[in-house]
């Protein structure tokens, strides 16, 4: 067979396959719940993996589907106007951008508690830089789902009984202000 | 002489070797890396448009995802991303510059430099807005970098038009096979396979996968919905069969998508899941990216074959004849018998024929793309001889070029034809000309390997002597005037 390259360019090309092939596998594998063997093996991958924006556990759906995560922001602004944003709602489009808000409520939602606070700050300060708002409250809301036989019996999907509400975080306009300077 | 037990690991480790080299490396050509090039950079098109629609909220400073809360994610990784260094009020220039140089990759425009900056346009994005991100983006990233890796623009690319131009050839040529394209290939099946087995080992952790919930509880999701598909809950075991299905589908496509009987089973099963949740679960855009992926597992042959199908649909009189076909081993075996028969002195015209091999082989060849053309070049006189490759056409044009064969006999057109042993018949209605050589090919591979070593023992020797010793082989004498 007809190889149109150097033989060390072969070798090398080789190296990195075996590299690229064992990081793919890695990082999936390394992801929770995962043993110490699994976690190691990682150390070398990640770095690689999140050059190649690679680093993901492809854990679709799992370990299993379940409800949604929503973000409402209520603000009220220098003149005393009060409005509520709440995302995602259907009324932004294309689905594509619905789509990128449903993950930022999603991230807020079901990501590592310790960030909630960090991101909850961010979504705050782009209400008050941006969209004037002189006060923000971030409120994370989860949409629980009906199992199927309540759904049967009556209960519908946007049942109010299904959505809970907590409170992130209250921010003023004067937090951020400084920080845009 | 007896086998130790080191030559044996040795012959072991041989044959790994060369699996493992023709499993990654083999060449082969690129024309389904070229077809998922268009749909992927359409794709990033599109999402690069949609991150545009609103660039400041995503990228800009003061937008959702602030530096400081990013920096919480990114402490000591490796992500980098272009829109780091681009100030608030250059947002719009860049974005538009990468849009243009997205359109470029799409069509092909200097793919090598093009599809190496669609990748790194692709992960700044992701990496900039890091939780607004979803499966789409990670498989765009995947599948940009490895059509990079597979040299996407071989084929239906500005690049191949810009090449045929600055060569003044008539018409295009199929694209050279190579290892890159076979990797490039390669990477995205196997990782594909890698994301399907995540994917489903991740689900059986899930108790809803197990007791065949899981469905009904995606369903049932009214944020992702897209077409309400609740009516399901009367037909529980409908629900019960997919959340079952999946997870078949997903931990045992690494094993089975290699095998070919498998592999149009699983093809149609992930287009179903995808489509699926493409239409039902409001991700229209990841359900498509993800069959994109699919184009990786179709032979290229099949998409020529496909090409083919349409350009006679849509213009019959301007169906195109290339030389698609073949292994290495037909294409010695044609080079051979060429160079028996043709004087390498003089131009010549050809259809359907490698012409890069013959090329190589020093002939002076130019290329007609349809009977038309072929009978043009022929008339004119210019030509020391012509070349036609019938038996890779249908039989209904064979007899076209045959019939044409024979009328231009009278202006003593030397000429070569290859036909196939179920073509032969076609000939005996014909009168040629003693310059017409007609060469019948064995069509199966043995056939070939035993044609090669028989055509290269006696390449020493005259034709005549050739004709002479086995008249009754694979080269027949013309038919008598």
């Amino acid at each position: 067979m007809t190889i149109s390259l150097s033989k060390l360019g072969f070798l090398l090309v080789n190296v990195w396959l075996v590299f690229h092939l064992f990081c793919i596998v890695a990082g999936p594998i390394s992801i929770y719940p995962s043993s110490e063997l699994q976690q190691r093996s990682s150390v070398v991958a990640v770095p690689y993996l999140q050059l190649l924006y690679m680093n993901h556990g492809w854990k679709y759906f799992s370990p299993q589907p379940g409800g949604a995560n929503l973000l409402s922001f209520d603000m009220t602004f220098p003149n005393g106007e009060q409005q509520t944003l709440r995302f995602p709602t259907n009324e932004i489009e294309p689905r594509l951008l619905y789509h990128r808000y449903f993950m930022m409520s999603e991230f807020l939602g079901n990501g590592p508690p310790e960030a909630e606070p960090i991101w909850a700050r961010s979504f705050a300060r782009k209400l008050c830089l941006q969209n004037g708002a002189q006060d923000v409250v971030v409120t994370k809301i989860f949409h629980d789902l009906p199992s199927r036989i309540e759904f049967l019996a009556g209960r519908t999907l946007d049942d109010r009984s299904l959505f809970h509400e907590d409170v992130v975080g209250e921010f003023h306009r004067s937090q951020f202000v400084e920080e845009r300077l | 002489m007896k086998r130790g037990p080191l030559t044996g690991i040795a012959g072991w480790f041989q044959t790994l070797f060369t699996n493992w080299e023709q499993f990654w490396f083999q060449p082969c050509s690129c024309e389904h890396l070229a077809v998922m090039r268009w749909l992927v950079g359409g794709m990033l098109i599109y999402t690069h448009f949609v991150w545009g629609l609103q660039l400041e909220e995503f990228f800009g400073s003061t937008g959702w995802m602030s530096q400081a809360a990013l920096s919480s994610l990114t402490e000591n990784s490796t992500a980098v991303s272009l829109w780091s260094y681009v100030a608030d009020d250059q947002l719009r220039m860049v974005h538009t510059i990468c849009l243009v140089i997205l359109v470029a990759y799409m069509i092909g425009l200097a793919t090598p430099v093009t599809s190496v900056l669609a990748f790194a346009i692709t992960i700044s994005n992701s990496n900039r807005a890091l939780i607004a991100n979803y499966g789409l983006d990670q498989i765009l990233a995947l599948q940009t970098l490895y059509l990079a890796i597979g040299g996407c623009g071989g084929a239906y690319s500005i690049d191949q038009v810009l090449r045929r131009l600055w060569r003044n050839e008539s018409a295009f040529h199929a694209p050279r096979k190579t290892s890159r394209a076979r990797l490039g290939t390669r990477l995205i099946q196997v990782h594909y396979a890698v994301i399907y087995f995540a994917a489903g080992c991740s689900k059986m952790l899930g108790e809803a996968w197990w007791n065949g919930e899981a469905m009904w509880m995606a369903i049932a999701n009214a944020e992702y919905q897209s077409i309400d598909m609740t009516w399901l809950a009367n037909y529980p075991w409908i629900l019960e069969f997919a959340t079952h299905l999946t997870i078949l589908f997903e931990i045992s496509f690494l094993f089975l998508v290699w095998n070919q009987w498998f592999r149009p089973l699983y093809l149609l099963l992930g287009i179903g899941m995808h489509l699926g949740i493409a239409l039902c679960m409001g991700m229209p855009t990841f359900g498509i990216a993800m069959i994109y992926g699919y184009l990786a597992f179709v032979r290229p042959q099949k998409i020529r074959q496909i090409e083919r199908f349409f350009v006679r649909l849509i213009n019959p009189s301007s169906a195109r004849y290339e030389f698609t076909g073949g292994s290495d081993v037909y294409k010695a075996a044609t080079h051979r018998l060429l160079l028996l028969e043709l004087e390498q002195t003089g131009k010549h015209v050809a259809m359907t024929i490698d012409f890069n091999g013959l090329r190589r082989l020093g002939f002076d060849v130019q290329k007609a793309t349809s009977v038309a053309e072929f009978e043009a070049k022929l008339m004119d006189g210019a030509y020391a001889s012509s070349l036609v490759s019938l038996e890779l056409l249908p039989r209904h044009e064979a007899a076209q070029v045959l019939t044409m064969i024979e009328r231009l006999s009278v202006h003593r057109v030397a000429c070569v034809m290859l036909v196939k042993v179920s073509q032969i018949d076609l000939l005996d209605k014909l009168t040629l000309s003693p310059t017409v050589r007609v060469l019948v090919i064995p069509y199966q591979q043995n056939d070939l390997h035993e044609q090669i070593s028989w055509s290269m023992h006696h390449a020493e020797q005259p034709l005549n002597h050739l004709l002479d010793s086995d008249p009754g082989g694979f080269m027949m004498p013309v038919p008598k005037e």
